[in-house]
């Protein structure tokens, strides 16, 4: 009876009556505020049906209480516990929990689901789970330089993680309720409630089975060559959207804390380099566009040996004479491209310089891209303009490159290259959309057409892109193979070098232009021998993925059904 | 004496009506409150609970879906196809024939692997 009415007194008291400050205490301890994170959206390919390149995936931090172990047993036992289901060194989390004073530190952050359910068998008082999430990436290195990766904040950091990270990050939550005595929340106490906003999802114009393509071809070319990089874009001539874009050195975006610098380069829009002989299609295009060649007019190659402005041009050990515009082209005639720079003149030449955009970003929606260096016409020297007309004393970048011919196989209409084809809020609004964006038309598309026909003898008999020929299609492209700047002595480095194929195909329908650029390989440097048939290697097996017709017609054999089954 | 008790009452005017309807209105009202308030802890809790539920089950198809990722993963694919020694490859050119859709007669064509030469499936493709 004693009891009873002592329990109903105590009641009354902590009910009717007791201190503000103990009231406050126990109302302080029911409350909970809580930011309730977005969930970050994904990033999905243009296949068919759309392959999952990156999306966020739940996992939860181990926390320690350290005040709270000291006083509930062994903090020695703990770690000890700890250590084989976390793979941290027992004295490492030792260190982590001896601190006493302490009433808050992690001892493991981004746990896998299962991991974090065996620790929270082990009922330590004192360890607690929060639940947190992780950006995952099913495809681990394929199209990591695009894709880029988030932080451990939660916030892009590289490639397309930064440049849609507004987007796709999403908006947090917030949560303010009280809680029961097992920190359970009540609903009916909901103070304030702001739902999360998930982020957007992003759907970009790259395919992974062309990526795959592109990435196994990179692969075998780095081992085949000791190559100490290669890079290549993939891209859709008639609107300028990246089909593919890959670059090695790789990581893998999961583990993206263990890449280096040079690892997370993605050269096809970071490496700038000078492109050689790839780079005489911009001063043959010009001359074409001005009138001042044909394919037929003959020039005089002086057997391989051209003083100008006192310096000595060499055709690289060929002995050429006299040969048609198209002939020189085809044999990547070095003297023969100068002289038609040298004709074109300096202020001509640079205008279609800045016509190409050179020296300008493409203004593809990824960080890093670099402008390339392309000097002020004013600070040409005399031999400029004969040197830049051979892909020397200017630097470009990859992604510069393949737009330029992009160009010559689009009637002359230069597009801006583009990857990200929608971005989509989780209620269905697009938030951005891409498209075709027509940059400039630096030439004619008659132009552009006799271009395109010099450019297929290049990898015709007798050119020096043979290796690039496709069995079934027309194919136009450059080699180009320059000697890149040693640093040390000065000049050029005798065996330093870059190997680029550039191209697109079928000529008679440009679809595809590809770019496959080798730097340093060993120890062949040639082009035509290392680019041109990784590029052969990439655009077949891209261009018959893409269904497009063959356009030898012996190839591509055509009937009837009827024809087919015999009747 | 009971009587006389009750005649005693009404001489007094006994309990008023009111009062007696009062008293079992304030209990009436004093219970519904108890009663829809259980409930609604009641649904919190199972909302809670559903909440709970959603997620954990939001949670899994993520992980489903990032399996299923994984698993169609050219890469993935490649190293399958490697593994069960099956050396899949594209057709030759002189293994492809182009057949004109003539049921269609809008002068589409189908591109479908011939049967000579060729072992295993056929494909039909547009273009």
């Amino acid at each position: 009876m004693v009891a009873v009415v002592g329990l109903v007194g105590r009641l009354a008291v902590l009910h009717l009556g007791g201190s503000e400050s103990a009231k406050d205490k126990v109302e302080r301890a029911r409350q909970v505020r809580r930011t309730l994170a977005a969930e970050r959206g994904r990033i999905v390919d243009n296949g068919p049906e759309p392959n999952i390149l990156a999306l966020n995936l739940g996992v939860k931090d181990v926390c320690v209480d350290p005040m709270l172990v000291g006083t509930n047993g062994s903090v020695v036992a703990v770690a000890e516990k700890l250590s084989g289901l976390l793979s941290i060194p027992a004295e490492q989390l030792l260190s982590q929990m001896s601190d006493s004073t302490r009433r808050f530190g992690y001892l493991k952050r981004r746990v896998p689901d299962d991991e974090a359910e065996r620790v929270r068998r082990l009922k330590i008082p004192g360890i607690v789970l929060q639940e947190n999430s992780l950006r995952f990436y099913p495809h681990r290195t394929l199209l990591c330089h695009v894709l880029g990766y988030v932080n451990l904040e939660g916030v892009g950091s590289a490639g397309l993680e930064q440049v849609l990270d507004e987007q796709v990050r999403g908006s947090a939550g917030y949560l303010e309720c009280s809680v029961n005595a097992l920190r359970q929340e009540l609903y009916d106490e909901r103070r304030l409630y702001i739902p999360p906003l998930a982020g957007a999802h992003a759907v970009l114009t790259v395919d992974l089975q062309i990526q795959n393509i592109v990435e196994s071809a990179l692969d075998a070319a780095m081992r085949e060559h000791s190559a100490k990089g290669a890079w290549a874009i993939v891209s859709r001539v008639r609107t300028g959207e990246i089909l593919a874009m890959a670059s090695r050195p790789a990581y893998d975006l999961n583990e993206f804390r263990t890449a280096g610098e040079d690892a997370r380069l993605n050269r096809a829009i970071g490496f700038v380099y000078e492109p050689g002989s790839a780079f005489k299609a911009v001063v043959a295009s010009a001359a074409l566009n001005e009138g001042i060649v044909s394919p037929s007019t003959v020039l005089d190659c002086e057997n391989g040996a051209w003083l100008h402005c006192g310096k000595v041009l060499r055709d690289d050990g060929h002995h050429y004479g006299r040969l048609t515009f198209a002939e020189g082209m085809k044999k990547s005639s070095n003297i023969m491209m100068a002289k038609v720079g040298v004709s074109l003149g300096s202020q001509r030449f640079y205008r279609y310089l800045k016509a190409f955009r050179l020296g300008d970003r493409t203004g593809v929606e990824l960080p890093g891209e670099e402008r390339g260096i392309v000097r002020n016409v004013e600070d040409w020297s005399g031999i400029s303009v004969s040197r830049i007309a051979i892909g020397q004393g200017i630097a470009v970048t990859a992604m510069q490159m393949i737009s330029i011919y992009g160009a010559v196989a689009n009637d002359g209409y230069l597009m801006r290259p583009w990857i990200v084809r929608e971005v989509r809020a989780s209620d269905g609004t697009v938030l951005r959309k891409g498209g075709p964006e027509v940059l400039g038309r630096p030439i004619r598309a008659e132009t552009a057409a006799v271009m395109r026909r010099i450019l297929q003898g290049v990898t015709e008999e007798g050119g020096t892109g043979t290796k690039a020929a496709i069995e079934g299609y027309s194919v136009a492209g450059k080699t180009g193979t320059a000697q890149k700047p040693d640093p040390v002595r000065g000049g050029y480095s005798d065996t330093a070098h870059v190997a680029t194929f550039v191209g697109f195909l079928p000529v008679r329908e440009p679809e595809v232009a590809v770019i496959v650029v080798v730097d340093e390989p060993q120890p062949c440097h040639y082009a035509g021998v290392v680019a041109a048939p990784v590029f052969a290697k990439i655009a077949g097996q891209a261009i018959r993925y893409l269904e497009v017709r063959p356009d030898d017609r012996q190839v591509a054999r055509t009937g009837s059904v009827a024809d087919l089954i015999g009747r | 004496m009971w009587k006389k008790r009750n005649r005693r009452l009404q001489s007094q005017g006994g309990v008023a009506p009111w009062l007696v309807a009062g008293f079992i209105l304030l209990a009436a009202t004093g219970l519904s409150y108890v009663w829809i308030n259980g409930q609604t802890e009641m649904l919190g809790r199972e909302l809670r609970r559903l909440d709970d539920e959603h997620g954990k089950l939001v949670k899994q198809h993520l992980n489903e879906e990032y399996r299923w990722a994984r698993l169609k993963s050219p890469q993935s694919l490649e190293k399958a196809l490697a593994d069960h020694q099956l050396a899949m490859g594209a057709p030759r050119h002189d293994q492809v024939v182009r057949m004109r859709d003539t049921q269609q007669g809008d002068g589409r064509m189908l591109a479908a692997v011939g049967a000579r030469g060729i072992r295993g499936g056929t494909k039909t493709t547009r273009d």
